[in-house]
Order: C-alpha cells, then sequence, then structure tokens
C-alpha cells in the first residue's frame, strides 16, 4: 500500500510533532503548491478533521460520554467552504500543541479503571506488569480505528515495543496503553484524513485503499469514522466492488447518521461557523441571549434536516416550507407561544404569515445583521454568495457609511431610504443595485430576526427584483428564490466541492454538471444528490502524488524530521 | 393616561406583531375608575406588540408576566414625625447613656451599632433555644412599633366608608386620603410599612432595601406571577372577561438594566392553590376585575411566604405596546401580611432593616382593619395596596391530568401546627431551601428520622 503523504507514526511527542509537521507540509505541496500540471486526476489529499469529525470520531470510538475539552485549529473558508480550507491548511506548533493535551485528556479517559475494558482485552491494573497478549489484540482494533488503516507489521511491532519500553519505565501497562493511544490521537493519521492510495489492479494507475474509500464516505455522508460493517467492507477489499460500495452507501443514506453528516455540510454551506462571533447589543435586542444565539443556529440546522433528509422535499422548498422547530428562548424572538419548557418542539408559520422557510428562521437574518440593527446588504451579500453562489465585490475603500448607519435620521426612517440615499454615490451604486433588493425584502426583520412591519414609523416596503424576478412581499421574494435556478445549481456546486475538498478540476466540471442535470430531473432532492456523488467514479479519482517526497521521508527517518 | 382606539385585528400567533405601533410613553400618574391614584412608576421598557393568542371563539388571551409587584409607597416628609421604626439595634442601644447612643450613632461606628443589634438578636434566641423570635413574637415587649402619622396614601377605598377611627367594621382605624384628595382609602399596611426604614426609599440605612429584596425575588426567578386576560373581544372596551392570576416555577426573564423582557412562554404551576380566577371588564383601556380572594405563592431568599389578599381586586391600564400596569388592592391576610414583610428566621432583617417582630406584630394587630373576627373581636386583615408593572407572556397552562394542589409545610419554619396551615384537598409537601442552612433538618424531621431507624431495627431483629 502506498501513502499518498508519508508519516512515520510515534509514540513519541516530539517525534510525533516533527513528523506532523513536516508531513502536513508534504501534504500541502502535494495538493498544489507544487507546479501547476494539468491535471485530469487530482492527486491524493490530506484534509484537517474538523471539530465536529474529531469529536463524533472519539465518540464513536470510545464512547460518547468521552469527554472532549479544547480548542481546535479552524479551517479557514476558501472557496466558500471550510472544508477546501481544511485541504490547504497545516498545522501551527501552538495548534499541535492543543491537539496533544486534546490527546491526554481523551487517552487517560479511556485508559481509566471504569472505561478499560471497552478497549483492552485485560484486567486493569494500575501498576500491572507488560501484557502483550493484551496490547496486541487490543492494539489491533484502537489502532485501525484511530489511525484509519490496518497496520504494518512493522508498525505493529514498533507500537508494541514502544508500550513494553513505557510499562516498564513508568511500572504501569495501563499508563503505557494510555501514552500510545495519546500519539494515536496526536498522529497525523488520525488529525488527518489522508488518501492512502494503491497500485490500480485495472491500469497503471493507482486508486484510493479500501480504508481510505471507506472514510471519503464515512466523513462525507456521516461526517465521523465508519462503523464495523463498513470497516469491515474495507478490510476484505469488497469496497472496491461496485455492488457492494452500492450497498453500503444505501445503507449509510438510510442510516440516521445521515442527519449528522447533512448537518455538518449545512454548517459549512451556509458558514454557521460564524455564529461563534455574533454579538447583539444587549440594550436594543435583550431577547437575543446566549440561548437564543445557540437555538438560533440548531434551529436552522433542525428546519434543513426536516425538510431534506427526513422529508426529502425538494431542494427549493426550504425557502417557503412552514414548518419547522422552535424553543422557548427563540419564541421570545418569533414572540409566539412554545409550549415545552425545555428543549424543541414542532411550529407551523400560520398560512396568513408573511414568515415561512430558511430565510425567516431568526438564526438567518440575525446572523446577517450588525449588532444593532439589521442589514439589507449582509442579507444581500449573503443570499448572493452562500445561496446563489454569486460573487460579490467587496466595497470600495473610502466609502462614506453615515446615512446608512443612521437609523435615527427622520429624514431616512427606513434602511431602504437610507440606502437609497447610499446609492447616490455612483461609486456604491452598481453593487448595491445587484445586494440590496433581496436584503431589502428581508427588513420585516429586525436585527435578531423579530418580525415588524415598520421601521421608525414608517412602513417597510419590501418590493424589488432577483435577477428578473419581481416581488412585492416577502413572501413573494421567497417564492422567487425558490424558483431561481441559481439555488439547485448552488447547492450541487457545494455539495461538490465539500465532497472534493477542494475546487473541481478538468473533468470534474462535467461531473458537476451531470450532477445538476440528473438533481434537476430526480426532484431536487438533497440524499438523492448525496447518492450520486457517492456512486461517482470521480469521488473516489485519485492521481500519483504530484511531487517526490522522498527527501521529505529521508529526512523523518535519519534525523526526525530536522533538516 | 388613555390610549386610542384599537381595533381588534384577526390575531393568531403568527400575526402578533402586526398589532399597534410602538411609541416609547412616559408612565405617568394613571387616573383610575375610582377618581383615586395609583402612584407615578418608573419608566418600563417597552415592548412592541402584544402576547396575545386567538381562541376559538376569536376572543382573544393577553398574557402578562408581572415585572414589579411592590407596596404603593407615598413617601411625605411628614410620615414618621417620630422617627423611623426602632429596630433591634435601637433596641439593643436604647438604654445607654444619651452620650454613648450618640456616638454609636455616627456613621463611622456604625459596624460596632450593628453588631449590639446583632449581639441582642443571639442573647434573645439562645433564651427562646433557639427559636425564631418571629415565630414568638410575644415573647418580648419592644417599645411601640412607629407608624405612619401622615393621612397621605395611594390606595382604593375598599369599604365604600371612610373610617375615622369610631368604626368597629374596621376595628377602629382612619383611613387615609389620596394624594389627589379622594377620601376613605384604605391601606393600613403602608401605615405599618411607612416608617420602616428599608420600606422607605429615602432612608439613609438601607432605604429602599425591602423594595429590592422584594421585587428582586422577580429578578431573581424566585418569585414569578402571571396573569392571563381571557375572552377579550375589545381590548378597550369590553365588559366580560375572565382574568387568571398565577404562580409559576419560571423565571421571568430581565434584562441588564432590569426591565423585563415581554414575549416569553412561561408554564403556570401545577398548584391549584395558586390559581385564581375572577370575572372582569375592561373600561377605556383599563381592566378592572371584580373582588377576589388572591393566593399566589411569593418567597425571596427562601422564604416561604405567600400573598393571601382577601377582596383583591386589580385596575390595569392595559398599554398599546403589549405592556399593562396598575395595581391591586385588597385585604392581606393579617398573618401572612407579617410573614411577607417581617419574618426572618436568625433576627437578622431585625437588626438592619428597622423594625423588631414583636413590635411589628403588636402594630400590624393593631391597625389591621378588615374581616372583624366576631369572636375574638380583633380584624384579621390588614388593607393594602400594591403596584402592578407586568410585560406581555404567552402562559402555558399546565394539563388537567396534571393538576396538583399542594401546601408547603412551614410549620417549623414558622412554628406553628399542621392543622394551621393545612387546606383542604391538598397535600403537604416538604419544604426546600427555606432560609436554612444547609444540612439542617427540623426536630420534626429528626424525629421521623429516628421513628424510621427505631422502626428498622426492629424490623431487623
Amino acid at each position: 500500500m502506498m501513502r499518498g503523504k508519508s508519516f512515520i507514526g510515534s509514540l513519541n511527542l516530539r517525534v510525533c510533532a516533527s513528523a506532523l509537521l513536516v508531513s502536513s507540509s508534504v501534504a500541502l505541496a502535494g495538493c498544489g503548491g507544487g507546479d501547476k500540471v494539468a491535471m485530469e486526476t487530482p492527486p491524493p489529499q490530506m484534509r484537517l478533521i474538523s471539530e465536529s469529525q474529531y469529536r463524533h470520531s472519539i465518540a464513536d470510538i470510545f464512547g460518547d460520554d468521552t469527554k472532549v475539552v479544547g480548542w481546535f485549529e479552524e479551517a479557514p473558508e476558501v472557496g466558500g467552504l471550510a472544508a477546501i480550507g481544511a485541504s490547504e491548511m497545516s498545522v501551527s506548533s501552538s495548534g499541535f500543541e492543543r491537539y496533544y493535551a486534546l490527546a491526554s485528556t481523551v487517552s487517560e479517559q479511556v485508559v481509566s479503571e471504569e472505561r478499560w475494558g471497552r478497549t483492552m482485552p485485560c484486567d486493569w491494573a494500575l501498576e500491572g506488569a507488560y501484557d502483550a497478549d493484551c496490547a496486541t489484540n487490543g492494539l489491533a482494533v484502537v489502532a485501525e480505528r484511530l489511525l484509519r488503516r490496518p497496520m504494518s507489521d512493522e508498525q505493529r511491532t514498533r507500537w508494541l515495543a514502544e508500550i513494553e519500553a513505557s510499562s516498564l519505565a513508568l511500572g504501569s501497562f495501563s499508563k503505557a496503553v494510555g501514552l500510545a493511544v495519546e500519539g494515536m490521537l496526536a498522529s497525523p493519521e488520525f488529525l488527518f484524513v489522508i488518501d492512502d492510495t494503491e497500485p490500480d489492479p485495472k491500469g497503471d494507475g493507482v486508486r484510493l485503499s479500501a480504508f481510505a474509500k471507506a472514510h471519503r464516505m464515512s466523513f462525507f455522508l456521516w461526517n465521523t469514522v465508519p462503523d464495523d460493517e463498513l470497516l469491515a467492507a474495507a478490510r476484505d477489499g469488497s469496497l472496491h466492488n461496485k455492488k457492494i460500495l452500492k450497498a453500503q452507501a444505501e445503507r449509510m443514506l438510510a442510516s440516521e447518521h445521515l442527519t449528522t453528516g447533512a448537518e455538518a455540510f449545512f454548517e459549512d454551506f451556509l458558514d454557521l461557523n460564524e455564529f461563534d462571533l455574533l454579538e447583539k447589543d444587549k440594550v436594543i435586542y435583550p431577547a437575543f441571549n446566549k440561548r437564543a444565539s445557540v437555538d438560533a443556529r440548531e434551529q436552522m440546522l433542525k428546519f434543513l434536516t426536516m425538510q431534506l433528509i427526513e422529508k426529502e422535499a425538494a431542494y427549493p422548498e426550504i425557502f417557503t416550507a412552514k414548518d419547522t422547530v422552535i424553543s422557548r428562548p427563540l419564541g421570545m424572538l418569533y414572540r409566539v407561544p412554545v409550549s415545552s419548557p425545555d428543549g424543541w418542539e414542532p411550529f407551523e408559520f400560520a398560512e396568513d404569515d408573511p414568515r415561512a422557510g430558511l430565510l425567516s428562521h431568526a438564526g438567518f437574518t440575525a446572523l446577517h445583521s450588525h449588532p444593532g440593527r439589521s442589514s439589507a446588504t449582509l442579507r444581500g451579500i449573503a443570499v448572493r454568495e452562500l445561496l446563489l453562489c454569486q460573487t460579490v465585490e467587496p466595497a470600495p475603500a473610502a466609502v462614506n457609511f453615515t446615512v446608512v448607519q443612521d437609523t435615527e435620521n427622520p429624514e431616512f426612517r427606513t434602511a431602504r431610504e437610507r440606502l437609497t440615499q447610499h446609492r447616490t454615490d455612483d461609486a456604491c451604486k452598481s453593487c448595491h443595485e445587484f445586494i440590496d433588493p433581496v436584503g431589502l425584502a428581508l427588513e420585516n426583520f429586525d436585527g435578531v430576526g423579530t418580525f415588524r412591519d415598520d421601521e421608525n414609523g414608517a412602513p417597510i416596503d419590501t418590493s424589488g427584483d432577483l435577477d428578473g424576478y419581481l416581488f412585492e412581499t416577502l413572501p413573494d421574494m421567497q417564492k422567487s428564490l425558490a424558483q431561481h435556478p441559481g439555488v439547485g445549481a448552488c447547492l450541487v456546486e457545494k455539495v461538490q466541492k465539500y465532497a472534493l475538498g477542494r475546487a473541481p478540476q478538468g473533468g470534474e466540471i462535467a461531473w458537476r454538471n451531470r450532477l445538476e442535470k440528473n438533481f434537476t430531473k430526480k426532484g431536487q432532492q438533497l440524499p438523492s444528490l448525496l447518492k450520486a456523488v457517492v456512486l461517482s467514479d470521480e469521488f473516489f479519482a485519485v492521481g500519483d502524488p504530484q511531487m517526490d517526497v522522498s527527501a521529505q521521508e529521508a529526512s523523518v527517518a535519519n534525523e526526525g524530521g530536522k533538516s | 393616561m388613555r390610549l386610542g382606539k384599537l381595533k381588534l385585528a384577526a390575531i393568531s400567533t403568527t400575526a402578533i406583531a402586526m398589532v399597534a405601533a410602538c411609541t416609547q410613553q412616559s408612565v405617568e400618574t394613571a387616573e383610575t375608575s375610582q377618581g383615586t391614584t395609583a402612584p407615578a412608576m418608573e419608566q418600563v421598557e417597552l415592548v412592541k406588540g402584544t402576547a396575545a393568542t386567538t381562541a376559538a371563539d376569536g376572543s382573544e388571551t393577553l398574557g402578562f408576566a408581572f415585572t414589579y409587584f411592590w407596596f404603593s409607597v407615598h413617601e411625605t416628609p411628614e410620615d414618621c414625625p417620630d422617627g423611623y421604626a426602632m429596630a433591634l439595634r435601637d433596641v439593643a442601644i436604647m438604654h445607654l447613656p444619651k452620650a454613648k447612643q450618640t456616638h454609636l450613632l455616627k456613621a463611622e461606628n456604625r459596624s460596632t451599632y450593628y453588631k449590639m443589634g446583632y449581639a441582642l438578636s443571639a442573647k434573645r434566641m439562645k433564651e427562646q433555644n433557639g427559636q425564631s423570635i418571629c415565630n414568638i413574637p410575644n415573647s418580648y415587649d419592644d417599645p411601640e412599633h412607629r407608624v405612619v402619622q401622615s393621612n397621605v396614601s395611594y390606595g382604593r377605598d375598599l369599604d365604600g366608608v371612610t373610617s375615622e377611627g369610631e368604626d368597629d367594621t374596621t376595628c377602629g382605624t382612619n383611613d387615609f386620603v389620596s394624594p389627589d384628595g379622594v377620601h376613605g382609602v384604605d391601606n393600613e399596611l403602608y401605615r405599618v410599612l411607612g416608617c420602616v426604614d428599608s420600606f422607605r426609599r429615602d432612608a439613609e440605612f438601607a432605604g429602599g432595601a425591602m423594595e429590592d429584596y422584594h421585587v428582586g425575588s422577580y429578578r431573581d426567578g424566585e418569585t414569578t406571577t402571571l396573569m392571563e386576560i381571557r375572552g377579550v373581544d375589545d381590548r378597550m372596551n369590553d365588559d366580560d372577561v375572565t382574568v387568571g392570576i398565577y404562580s409559576s416555577s419560571d423565571a421571568t426573564p430581565f434584562d441588564s438594566q432590569k426591565n423585563g423582557i415581554g414575549f416569553a412562554s412561561m408554564s403556570v404551576t401545577d398548584n391549584t392553590l395558586w390559581h385564581n380566577e375572577v370575572k372582569g371588564k375592561i373600561v377605556d383601556g383599563e381592566l378592572i376585575t371584580e373582588p377576589f380572594d388572591l393566593r399566589l405563592k411569593f418567597g425571596w431568599s427562601g422564604r416561604p411566604a405567600e400573598y393571601k389578599i382577601k377582596e383583591s381586586r386589580i385596575h390595569l391600564t392595559l398599554k398599546e405596546d403589549g405592556t399593562a400596569e396598575g395595581d391591586l388592592a385588597g385585604y392581606f391576610n393579617t398573618l401572612e401580611a407579617y410573614r411577607h414583610n417581617f419574618h426572618n428566621a436568625r433576627g437578622a432583617l431585625e437588626v438592619a432593616n428597622g423594625f423588631t417582630c414583636p413590635a411589628a406584630w403588636d402594630s400590624i394587630q393593631k391597625y389591621s382593619d378588615g374581616h372583624k373576627d366576631p369572636k375574638t373581636g380583633k380584624c384579621t386583615t390588614i388593607s393594602t395596596a400594591m403596584t402592578i408593572q407586568a410585560v406581555p407572556a404567552f402562559l402555558i397552562q399546565p394539563t388537567a391530568d396534571n393538576l396538583t394542589k399542594y401546601v408547603l409545610d412551614t410549620t417549623e419554619y414558622y412554628g406553628v401546627s399542621l392543622e394551621e396551615i393545612s387546606v383542604e384537598g391538598a397535600d403537604v409537601r416538604p419544604l426546600k431551601g427555606a432560609g436554612r442552612p444547609k444540612g439542617y433538618k427540623s426536630e420534626r424531621e429528626l424525629a421521623e428520622e429516628a421513628k424510621k431507624a427505631k422502626a428498622k431495627k426492629e424490623s431487623a431483629k
């Protein structure tokens, strides 16, 4: 088996850290830092796992009662997705320290007396001596899941030797196993999803290993590591069989874990990590507290998974659907009664209520607002960029925002009046004409998403046009957006990028066109789109590494990566 | 203040915000239907819209959460010509030479002055085997509690009579005159409270403390009072509405400026003992209820008191922005009023907050003016007036199968018998964390534990 990127596993923190840094830099080189060669089949990748993937992985491997407390490196958004950023980033020194601290806290729990039996097939003892059978059998299971590939005999021998040496040094077998788990958790194999390749028996090139395929599928559909059944298919190589792969894909799509995977996509798609930085003026919006903020984010995810996964509704329906879920903190923003004192309950906007769909959710309008006021411009940009995959040019320098920001000017009582005045500046006009109409239709929502008919006593005019679709009211605009061909195309574009972890290249553009055509033809249902992606050859396609990394491998092998 | 005519919109839970424009209004003295006045209140945070839901018959239900519920206090310099009521700290030094008293009353010696009060409190409790002196107020004969001497007060004429000290049915009390000159105002509880320094806002020591404690219990979520007006066909004038007033264990939300936040969904308590329902009407935007007997949960810092106010009547102005303000007037059960305002388990309030339980108990009985017991010849209730401020809220009623009825076991806390607190058909539930130290067990609880242990031991034999 060949590795897309080089790594030599180690129990030792220092060795491990340097190896990580070396292999990460190699990954960057391999992923596009080298010569710009026109590639039909892109090279293997390394993707840093996200915080949610880390948490789900730990829960699935060691139990969901395992505490994961710490800070994570956050992937930058590239091309509108953090999933792409994760393919293009390394881990900083301080970031690795945090990952190492996380590994320590997790491993301490794993080898604690109460949890030992979940992982290791022998009795726990604080000061027990090295147990070769126990170490061999326990390590085989844990390593395969943490390192995401079976260990070679050489690797196994090294890990066992380290455990035995540590047992002697520490006088504790359990502590030695803890160090091994810690080392694996801090290794690049765990922190990065690495495309392992192997010779393709059907030709001269390479293909993803069965384990790499399993993990690519699992992280894409479930946002976590494969379950036992998928691992078994990887272990015996049957996952290379298209029928088996299809059966596994269908099983995964039917699983309740699909919700977890879909939520991860929606988080990235709508850039919901911005909620972490969301602040509102407590005097102006006292009801928008931390709980409301957390629930607003969760409500959007629950709404989307309910519509698109559970109900398998056509994608455009997310802009017009009346049913959602609600919690008490959000009830204060929507100004509706909520029975359940804790948690969520179904909620449906009345037919005569102008509110409907994703854009009427407090999370959307609050996220794309200023701390103390709404923002037609930010909301317009959000619709254009997030939902239509269009590009909005940044504001030119030295723009005078005085009129827009003064919400108490009696001459310009509504956002429309203020922005109309702002657009008299030619430097601003063209962009705002592109951005504002959709945002102005959302002016029925204040800075935290509470519905209003007027602003400063003046009625709110929501009319406008969206790429030729004329609308008068908020519901009209929502319907216009649902009918806009760009929304479906944008979803397909984002799903494909999310699956690949990079922008499509070469023939992958044609693949996207095919996905889009198929998506439209089959009723614009997200599960069908996900299935089409997973069953596409392009999803698993991989080419040879584009760079010679032998020098780096030699450096790691001979000098611990110091040269 | 009067509201403009509001057409009742076809309001559903989804069109609430379509009602009424929001205009910032200062809260001024509100003229009431009887010509008396309610006090001017601080400006409230206005919240647009109303927490209204529509019933099957098309009528509206308006919900509210109280954010302020405290006595209507009209302070003037003439109220207490002899000084404020004596606290235990004053009792502790009153026999000292005048020069020494003067020395202790200086600001720089305040700590010693208070410590002497605490020492007296500890001494008294020791003398009474650790019992709260407030449970046995007749044990000491403190100097008479000073009361309000002026004749001006907020409140309402509850009995239609202007009493001038010779009315037998009101136990010889004197009615007040309202600040705008209306006679016959019944508010004797104010007379008793009005010279307690901590009940007043203008006192140098502890001024405003009790108001903060009581209103703070709403902000802290210890006390929550909800109100619902059902069957509203016209928010300005409706001659037949039903009003429900309830306790809740949900905390009323407040912002960082101590203003209530509107539109929370809040669950009504399952304890029907704290459910109150009464008929009422809306006249020119003011809700006026018929008299009813109110019983609600109350507590601050763990005190298990209750509002028990007979012949309560509520006047509440329903504001255009969904908030409401007004007053509740009625006859507070004398014993409960004493517990509500004076009782404290360890005597700290008696030192720091301007009264002693023995004197306050005598005074509150002396000025009780309602519901005379023909057997004892004593009045059993005392007239009061309380100010209400409320924000819109959605009330979530318990389902019928979740309803229950219980009283809290305050026997040990107040040193009374089970019979005295019992209510027909109501369970007795243990009091949890009501102002007692962690790990503290009452004598009854200790006796029960000993009894169980003995039974277990015998069973083992």
